[in-house]
């Protein structure tokens, strides 16, 4: 176990250059100069000579390779350098909202296990009942719901005409309320449907026949062999969606006016902030690959027959 | 199978027909949305603003006195259009990489095939969103931004489908009879694999269309006063108090469009692989709109 973890880990070495790199050209894509943008930014008329200056104050006059190893050896150092338009350094402000971010997502996560945990079981358990049926179509309309619109609709109906919570902001956990539901409404309904699927293969197996056979109660079957068993492809999937969630977060922010990352990002895309949106990037995709690897040890760890028989 | 047994199979079904219908309904009346459409989707008429439905406005007008169900159709046309495309430039994007990569392999594959794991080591809004913050707003950028974070995933899955039938019998024949390789993929492993492709493509259409309304709603995407439905919903949000059917009528919209195509992609699913069940395996790309 130890040494696989030692595999995977140098395994992610090309992936993260690679993540860095990716995130380092993003710039490069920019189609105007961004020294001139960091002049307009700072109210400075952009002259020639500035511009020559700013340049080679953000080392843009040097080589690209060169820009890219000198770049990665300041990220290596969390240094991400400094906001084009707060002049405060950068890692600092995306962790000002990370706080806020984390939380919506964890909330979310919460929620779509308490949700999809009791409905899935149940959806397995009554196949083709009326329970069945309700998550099928419940799991159909959580798909394809667009969550910006839910967001609304919910906000609609609970703050505005029942009155029962916040309509904006941060700060007590009934304005978590909404923006966590809005958030794992989609996730949930996709859960319940996996859960269910997952659970009626196990159902179906031999194992299950057997524990059956030996007269075991009801429950201890469920719990104990058939639900453990099922789980599996749930935790490999929740594991991915983590990141997803996290990115999903940007919508979300923005309808509740949630003060976390995503309402960062968008403001800085439209103040042009660049070294917020990469750094932003950069780390969204590190927190990807790590929920991923997290859920390759959780697997392993979880499911004995990949770690007897798929080798070390 | 044909393609008019797939149709007959399908229509065979009173919700996947009903599914097509929708969608065909939508894009044909998206696409002659000039001709049909009531109003002009973006006159003014300040005298006539949040007036609710009546004879000249079968929906009501908006917060600038423009006609609702116009702009609601022409909304059809950019959101659906925009999506088709989105999705083209992507599968066309896809099939000339992956088929590059399976077809030729060694070095270039090996390479084209890093690229599309670092790609993929980002949560696809995460990327797509930094694309757009680089080139700035816009609908050109948002495109390109879609197509850039979506090809690796489909480039992946033809360069499998590839590797399946570079070996196969025909293949070898073709190439012992003189073909090329673009000849060989083009007439002969492509049509081979493109009923799959449409299957991935109509599974992944109400993604793209929620990512578009998504972008579009965040403001950017389609920048008004176009009337595209995300950025419709993004007008009506100051007026969820007072006229909250200005959210309601292009949130439906989407809704409806999205569980069509959703519903489609796996009847389709169903009538060219009756090996996979419905649900079976989830609901296709993650869905994180």
């Amino acid at each position: 176990m130890k040494w696989y973890i030692i595999m995977r880990l140098a395994g992610l070495v090309p992936v993260l250059l690679g993540i860095s790199a990716i995130a380092f050209f993003l710039v490069r894509l920019v189609p105007c100069d961004p020294a001139e943008v960091y002049l307009r930014l700072s109210q400075v008329p952009p002259t020639p000579e500035m511009v020559a200056a700013v340049r080679a104050d953000l080392g843009l006059d040097r080589p690209l390779h060169i820009q890219y190893l000198d770049w990665l050896h300041k990220a290596l150092q969390l240094d991400f350098g400094l906001s084009f338009a707060t002049r405060e350094p950068v890692l600092a402000e995306i962790m000002r909202c990370f706080p806020a971010t984390l939380q919506l997502t964890l909330a979310s996560m919460a929620l779509v296990l308490l949700i999809s945990l009791p409905a899935g079981i149940l959806a397995a358990l009554y196949k083709d009942g009326v329970f069945d049926q309700l998550s099928r179509v419940l799991a159909f309309l959580g798909a394809s719901v667009p969550n910006f619109w839910l967001g609304f609709m919910l906000m609609y109906l609970f703050s505005l005409k029942l009155d029962l919570l916040p309509v904006l902001g941060r700060g007590t956990a009934a304005h978590l309320a909404l923006p966590a539901v809005t958030l794992a409404m989609s996730y949930a309904a996709t859960y319940t449907r996996l859960l269910r699927t997952s659970m009626l293969d196990s159902l179906g197996s031999n194992f299950v026949l057997y524990t059956r056979a030996r007269g075991l109660r009801e429950r201890l079957v469920l719990g104990r062999h058939v639900l453990k068993n099922a789980l599996l492809p749930v935790v490999t999937a929740f594991g991915m969606s983590a990141g997803h969630m996290l990115a999903g977060t940007v919508i979300v922010e923005n309808i509740f006016a949630w003060p976390g990352m995503g309402m960062l990002c968008v403001s800085s895309i439209f103040n042009r902030d660049y070294p917020v949106i990469q750094c932003y990037a950069l780390i969204m995709a590190l927190i990807f690959v790590a929920c991923n690897l997290a859920v390759d040890i959780a697997y392993r760890f979880l499911d004995p027959r990949i770690r007897l028989g798929g080798g070390r | 199978m044909t393609v008019k047994a797939v149709v007959i199979k399908l229509a065979g079904r009173k919700l996947t027909a009903a599914c097509l219908f929708v969608v065909l309904a939508l894009t044909l009346g998206g696409a002659l949305a000039p001709f049909l459409a009531p109003n002009d989707p973006n006159l003014v008429d300040l005298g006539k603003k949040l007036s609710g439905p009546g004879p000249e406005f079968p929906l009501g007008a908006d917060h600038l006195g423009r006609c609702i169900l116009s702009r609601l159709m022409h909304g059809a046309r950019i959101s659906l259009g925009t999506a088709f495309l989105v999705m083209f430039l992507t599968i066309a994007a896809s099939i000339v990489i992956g088929a590059l990569s399976g077809f030729r392999g060694g070095l270039l594959d090996g390479l084209l095939m890093r690229i599309c794991d670092m790609l993929l080591a980002f949560p696809s809004l995460v990327l797509a969103l930094a694309i757009i913050g680089m080139l700035g707003p816009g609908l050109f950028n948002m495109m390109m931004a879609m197509v850039s974070v979506q090809w690796a995933w489909y480039a992946r899955i033809i360069r499998g489908m590839v590797l399946g039938l570079k070996e196969s019998g025909f293949v070898l024949s073709a190439r012992i009879s003189g073909a090329s390789g673009p000849v060989i993929v083009a007439r002969h492993i492509l049509p081979n694999i493109l009923s799959q492709i449409i299957v991935l493509s109509t599974l992944d259409m109400g993604w793209v269309i929620l990512h578009i309304s998504g972008f579009s709603f965040l403001g950017l995407g389609i920048q008004p006063p176009t009337p595209e439905w995300g950025a419709m919903l993004n007008d009506g949000r100051q007026f969820l108090r007072s006229n909250p059917s200005l959210m309601v009528y292009p949130g439906l919209m989407i809704l409806m469009v999205v569980t069509a195509f959703n519903l489609l992609g796996d009847a389709l699913r169903d009538a060219l692989d009756p090996r996979e069940i419905w649900g079976e395996n989830g609901f296709g790309k993650q869905t994180s709109a």
